[in-house]
């Protein structure tokens, strides 16, 4: 939607999804956005280069959130939660309502 | 008594499954989603019926069977409805608020359902918000507050107790758009 201010599509996904979700990996990125994990990866390196994102391994996997530290992580964090308010219905369904919350071990969906 | 049928409604199920704990004096509270989707008038539609009970699992198994429904794992199932009941582990508790008192009372068939009322309810909901960034269930607080009064000064207030202000500004901004 904006992905002038950030760069490209990839990034901006990036962090919609982490803002969205609270955190993020790699695959689970590149799965919801139906991009290469390595472009995912690519951009989610960027923004922690650059000091946007920090991440720290879960068991095996890279989870990535919004750098605490940012000094500008409220400003930066609200930016994102307008732009999500304004997405297509569709979109904030398809992309941005994944169940989150815990659901026992063996029940159905 | 009424018999579970594929035309059991939600709520008619709640009434059948509280009167027969009742039979067998044992009390239980409806929680969880089937909540908002009795608040959103199905705008989301649940089919578990969570009920917190203080009375022992065995008790609850033998009343249920009554009604035709057979555990399996912790889920109740019926062969002639998709709902499912279930029973979590007590007590009621909206984050640290522990226990809660539910506020909420529903006559169907002249059965009465205890409940969490529509502001424990949003709280309820909000609770996954805060500690899962479940987006579902800041819909679903929303869509209950858009239905309901709801007191929005405790819902805060109780927010910052769990200290989650920030979160709670997300819910707040989007019950004012």
């Amino acid at each position: 939607m904006y992905k002038a201010l950030f760069g490209n599509d990839v990034a901006e996904s990036c962090l919609l999804y982490i803002v969205n979700y609270g955190e993020g990996h790699i695959n689970g990125i590149a799965r919801t956005f139906a991009v290469s994990p390595r472009q995912a990866q690519l951009q989610l390196q960027r923004l922690e280069a650059g000091g946007i994102l920090v991440s720290s391994f879960t068991g095996n996997m890279r989870i990535f959130r919004i750098n605490s530290r940012l000094a500008i992580k409220a400003e930066l964090t609200a930016l994102m939660e307008k732009i999500l308010t304004l997405l297509p219905e569709a979109d904030t369904e398809r992309y941005f309502r994944q169940r989150r919350r815990p659901r026992r071990t063996g029940k159905a969906l | 008594m009424r018999k579970v049928t594929r035309k059991t409604t939600r709520e008619q199920l709640a009434a059948m499954v509280v009167a027969k704990l009742g039979e067998h004096q044992m009390d239980a509270v409806l929680v969880g989603g089937s909540l908002v989707s009795i608040y959103t008038n199905n705008k989301y539609e649940s089919s578990d019926l969570d009920f917190i009970s203080p009375a022992a699992h065995t008790r609850i198994v033998a009343a249920m069977a009554e009604l035709g429904f057979a555990a399996r794992g912790k889920d109740f199932v019926h062969p002639h409805t998709d709902f499912t009941v279930e029973f979590p582990t007590g007590p009621l508790a909206i984050g640290d608020d522990v226990p809660v008192v539910p506020e909420h009372k529903m006559t169907v068939d002249g059965v009465e359902i205890t409940m969490l009322s529509p502001t424990q309810a949003v709280m309820d909901r909000l609770m996954a918000f805060f500690e899962y960034n479940d987006r579902q269930c800041l819909d679903q607080a929303l869509w209950i507050a858009e239905k309901h009064p709801v007191d929005v000064e405790r819902v805060a207030a109780w927010a910052k107790r769990e200290r989650k202000e920030e979160k709670l500004n997300i819910f707040l901004a989007r019950l004012a758009r």
